[in-house]
Order: structure tokens, then C-alpha cells, then sequence
């Protein structure tokens, strides 16, 4: 359920404005409702700081990192969640999350992060109607609670291959439980709409999304299986595209043009992860592809993550790779075209992200709600790759030979 | 003046080694405080129609993972930290600091919340008058006529 908001008062408005209204909704329900609810929270307090000077590490839709912005920043991961959960009835639930956590538009304004009704239909079965997280790998749901994730952040190589995070639908949750199994059927539709910067660029895609999902949890003991599948269709366009391929078109190369343009394009998303979760081990292994249509990269990704529990330490280990390959466009004007080297740039920025990442850490129980993680991050982007990071140097990023990159993080994930 | 040992030596023993050694001492004369074993029983109200549990079961329940034989229990968590401690150690294998990070899972995903948590006086009230109860206890603790379903003995 989009609430539409005029224009004028942009992006971090639009926000704003949501969260203001969803609250009063909620406010103004709580003498009525006055009842059973629940109150919680989460956050992350951190700093990291990243060796590159040349691009800036990228999360999510984050504009900026670390990096050639700032050596050290504490945005990266910092952040501070509330949620409430009201039960209206038996039957009926609510929950309004809202998240002050560094965003697309650079700034910490909170954004409703959950505002869904939850109807449970029956024992086994569960409607959701709101705004949701997107549910595609095995932490996604909860991306944002680093307290309840064995890492600093879920590792980006796979955790960006869709850069959803937020959408607004309705989906249903079955339970089916077999023998000692116990399934979760989690099926939904949605639509999201969000911005996300381009590698080597100062250009940010304007993207509009409308998914579908269905993914199957399966669970036995210490183990935990999920596979997914998400046929969706996107939009997404800059000022700088829509300029080249007016410019394309102009030039008579309409078929170019249209390979490149990504409007109404289908694209599928599949995931599959495994876990294994007891009192000595905590192991997580995903892999996720997404063929896709357009100007915008095939990527495929998985990583493989060890975490060893000694009494009130945690060690653990994630290793990480990203492949992009070209599906759908090709650059097939001439080198002499004056388009040309456009045309190139574009695919390039989203192509040429190639790249490996080895993470050590340490997570530190610090009482009852709270773990101090250090982690180092060791990156090697591939050679000809701008190795998925964000605000490149034009020229002195070395695309030819990246260097081996570190990235260290020091952060207290808390809950309350 | 010559120093008797290199600055660096000195903040190693400083940074270093003399924590380590006051942990290893403190570790070493709380270890020694080890007392008798103690025994948690858990336990349900008379109008329950379970008369024993095994520790997959308990575990199964306290955390409400969704197995549909045992639905309509509710479970009440205990104020006091350390029989909490030792309940969830026992049966989930789980710190304090894990079992939150599990149920921020479910809180934080929509998929349930974590059991209230009372205090002794309440608590002794609420078995007496909820008929579908289940909760843990000292040993000493049992209420007259509620059933002890799974009990365990851990150290004091």
C-alpha cells in the first residue's frame, strides 16, 4: 500500500512525510487500542575505515563509504531501529518499524522501515499487507538487526545482487509442518521504488520494481534450507541514459536503444542458502543469480561463512564472490561512432564489478543484549572492475589492476 | 637514565599480560566457588494433558518453533537471570546474548515474540490460574498438584 505523495517535497519528504502519517495513524490508535503491544528495538554503534583512496566501499544504496570520501566513517553501519507491535485482536496484528540508518539520500532522516497488518488466518497460515523487507535470502528480513547476524553486514556480493530492500504488498505465510520438517511457504507481490548509485559514476538509477517471490524454508534442527524465486519486471532510468538514448535514437541506432533501455524489462531472481545453526557452529552458505534485461548487469554471487562459538567469543570467517556477466546489450556501434565511447561507459559501470572478498572477525557477547564485532575485510576486485564500489576517481582508480583493498570495522550491534 | 627493561617489554606486560593475568586469577577463584548441583523442573498446570517432555520438546516450545502439537501451551520466562541462564543452557544450548538474538529474529520478521517475563510473586499467581501453563521452576519451587513434564540437574 504506496501512500503517493506530490514531488515537490522529493525523496527524504516523501519519507518524512510517511512516517509521520503512519505514526499518527498509529498514535491515534493507541487510546482505542489500548491493549497488547510490544515495543522493541535494535541499532549498531561503529566506525570502519577503508584503504582505497581512490573509490568508496559501497553498501546497499548508500551513496557514499568510506574510502576516497573519508578514510573512516561512523555511518557505515550505525543505525537505530524502533519497533511496535500492536495486537488489535486474536486474528489481528500491526507493527510500524521506523530506522534512522544511513540512506540513498545521504542523511539519517528515519524511514519506515515495516508498516504492515498481519491477518493469521489460521494456526499455519499468515496474510501480511503493508510495507514489508524484502524476504529473498536468509538474513534479508532482518538486514538491518547486524545484533541477530553472525557479521558486521551481510556480505554485499550477494546481499546487493537484487537491491530491494524495502517493498510495499501483501504476502502470505504457510507452515507445513513434515515429520521432524517444518516448511514456510512465503509467497508474496510487491512494488518498490528507489534510487541506487552507479559504479564509476556519479549517476543514480532511478528504479521502479514490481516483484512476485515465492521462497521455501525448510527446517530440522541445527539445519535451515531456503530457496527462492522472484519474477519481477523494472524500470530504471538517470538523466544520463535517458539522454543517450535520445541521442541514439536520434542517430538512427533505435535498435541499440531499445537492447538497452530497461522499461517494463523482466528480470528473475533465484536464491538458494543453507545454514547451520547450534551451540558450537553457525554456518551459512547462499548463492544467488539474476538474469536480467537491458543495459543494467547479469550478476552471481554466493559466499560461504564459518563462525566458531568458544564460550563468549565468536570467530568466524566469509568468504565472498561476484561475477557479472552481459546478458541482454551489446556496444554495437563502431569505435568511431561518437556514441561509442558512451555507450561503453554505460555498460561498463555496471558490468565490470567483478570481485572476491575474504572477512575475518570476532563477535564478543557483551552481556545480555549487546556483541562487539571487529571485522576485517580483505577485497580483491577483479582486473577490468570497478569491484562494486561507488565514487571512483576518475583516472586514478586503477580499473586495469585493482589493488587488494581492506576495509576494518569495529561496531556494537545492541537490541533492547 | 637508562631504562631496566624496553618500552616496548613495559607495554606489553602493561597492555598485554597483566590483564590476562588478573582474568586468569579471577577465573581461576571463581571457578573454586563451584557449589552443589541444583535441579529445574519444568512444570504444568494441573489441566495440562502432557504428562512428559523430552529436551528437544521443551526446547520446541519455549521457543515457539512452530511445532502444531504443542500450540496452545503458553509459556511464562523467569525474572530471575540465572535459573533463566541456566534453563536456556540447558535445554537450547543458548546464552542470554543468543536467545535475544534469536527472538529479534522473530520479533524484528513478524514471526512471534518472546515469552512474558515475570517476576516470583506473579508468577506463583498466574500458574495458579492459567490452565494452559507451562513454565520452569526450582525443584523446591513445584506448586502442590502441577506436574513436573522434564526436570534437569545443573550446577549451583
Amino acid at each position: 500500500m504506496k501512500i503517493q505523495i506530490t514531488n515537490r517535497f522529493g525523496k527524504a519528504g516523501k519519507r518524512l512525510f510517511r512516517l509521520v502519517l503512519l505514526s499518527a495513524l498509529l498514535v491515534m490508535s493507541l487510546p482505542v487500542l489500548a491493549m497488547d503491544y510490544y515495543l522493541s528495538g535494535f541499532g549498531t554503534l561503529g566506525v570502519s575505515c577503508f584503504d582505497n583512496e581512490y573509490a568508496d566501499f559501497r553498501k546497499d544504496d548508500i551513496p557514499k563509504g568510506p574510502g576516497r570520501s573519508n578514510d573512516c566513517t561512523a555511518k557505515l553501519d550505525s543505525k537505530l531501529g524502533v519497533q511496535l507491535d500492536l495486537g488489535l485482536s486474536d486474528e489481528l496484528e500491526a507493527a510500524l518499524q521506523v530506522t534512522a540508518i544511513h540512506n540513498a539520500d545521504d542523511n539519517f532522516i528515519p524511514q519506515v522501515t515495516l508498516a504492515n497488518l498481519r491477518w493469521q488466518a489460521s494456526d499455519d497460515l499468515n496474510f501480511r499487507f503493508g510495507r514489508m523487507q524484502n524476504p529473498n535470502f536468509l538474513y534479508s528480513e532482518y538486514r538491518n538487526v547486524s545484533y541477530a547476524q553472525p557479521w558486521a553486514r551481510p556480505p554485499g556480493e550477494v546481499y546487493n545482487v537484487l537491491p530491494t530492500f524495502l517493498h510495499d504488498g501483501v504476502e502470505a505465510l504457510y507452515l507445513y509442518q513434515y515429520d521432524d520438517w517444518l516448511l514456510e511457504f512465503h509467497m508474496g507481490i510487491a512494488q518498490s521504488d528507489f534510487k541506487y548509485p552507479v559504479s564509476n559514476s556519479s549517476d543514480k538509477l532511478d528504479v521502479d520494481i514490481q516483484t512476485s517471490y515465492l521462497n521455501v524454508t525448510a527446517r530440522k534442527g541445527a539445519w535451515t534450507f531456503k530457496a527462492g524465486v522472484a519474477p519481477s519486471r523494472s524500470d530504471a532510468s538517470s538523466a544520463t541514459v535517458d539522454a543517450l538514448l535520445t541521442s541514439l535514437r536520434a542517430a538512427g541506432e533505435t535498435v541499440l536503444a531499445n537492447d538497452l533501455e530497461i522499461k517494463d524489462s523482466p528480470y528473475t531472481l533465484y536464491s538458494a542458502g543453507v545454514q547451520y545453526d547450534d551451540a558450537n557452529w553457525l554456518i551459512s552458505a547462499e548463492i544467488a543469480t539474476r538474469p536480467t534485461e537491458g543495459f543494467v548487469y547479469h550478476p552471481t554471487a554466493a559466499y560461504l561463512s564459518v563462525a566458531k562459538r568458544i564460550g563468549l567469543w565468536t570467530p568466524y570467517v566469509t568468504l565472498a564472490v561476484l561475477n557479472g556477466t552481459q546478458d541482454d546489450a551489446y556496444n554495437t556501434l563502431a569505435p568511431s561512432d561518437p556514441l561509442y565511447a558512451s555507450v561503453e561507459q554505460l555498460l561498463s559501470s555496471t558490468h565490470d564489478v567483478e570481485r572476491k572478498s575474504l572477512s575475518l572477525g570476532v563477535a564478543r557477547e557483551l552481556g545480555e543484549q549487546s556483541t562487539l564485532k571487529v571485522q576485517v575485510d580483505f577485497i580483491q576486485p577483479d582486473k577490468n572492475s570497478f569491484g562494486d564500489y561507488i565514487n571512483h576517481h576518475p583516472g586514478d582508480y586503477d580499473f586495469a589492476d585493482p589493488r587488494l583493498d581492506t576495509l576494518f570495522t569495529v561496531n556494537v550491534d545492541f537490541v533492547f | 637514565m637508562r631504562r631496566l627493561f624496553p618500552e616496548y617489554l613495559m607495554k606489553l606486560f602493561f597492555l598485554a599480560v597483566l590483564p590476562l593475568l588478573t582474568l586468569l586469577t579471577l577465573t581461576v577463584v571463581l571457578a573454586g566457588n563451584v557449589a552443589a548441583a541444583q535441579t529445574i523442573a519444568v512444570v504444568v498446570h494441573p489441566d495440562v494433558d502432557i504428562e512428559q517432555l523430552n529436551k528437544d520438546e521443551v526446547k520446541s516450545i519455549f521457543l515457539s518453533e512452530g511445532n502444531s502439537s504443542f500450540k496452545n501451551i503458553i509459556v511464562f520466562d523467569r525474572t530471575d537471570f540465572a535459573l533463566k541462564g541456566d534453563f536456556y543452557r540447558h535445554v537450547a544450548g543458548m546464552s542470554m546474548n543468543r536467545l535475544r538474538a534469536y527472538w529479534a529474529k522473530k520479533v524484528f520478521t513478524g514471526r512471534g515474540r518472546p515469552p512474558k517475563t515475570v517476576a516470583l510473586p506473579e508468577h506463583m499467581a498466574l500458574m495458579e490460574r492459567t490452565s494452559n501453563l507451562m513454565t520452569y521452576v526450582l525443584a523446591n519451587e513445584v506448586p502442590e498438584g502441577f506436574k513436573v513434564v522434564y526436570q534437569f540437574e545443573v550446577e549451583e
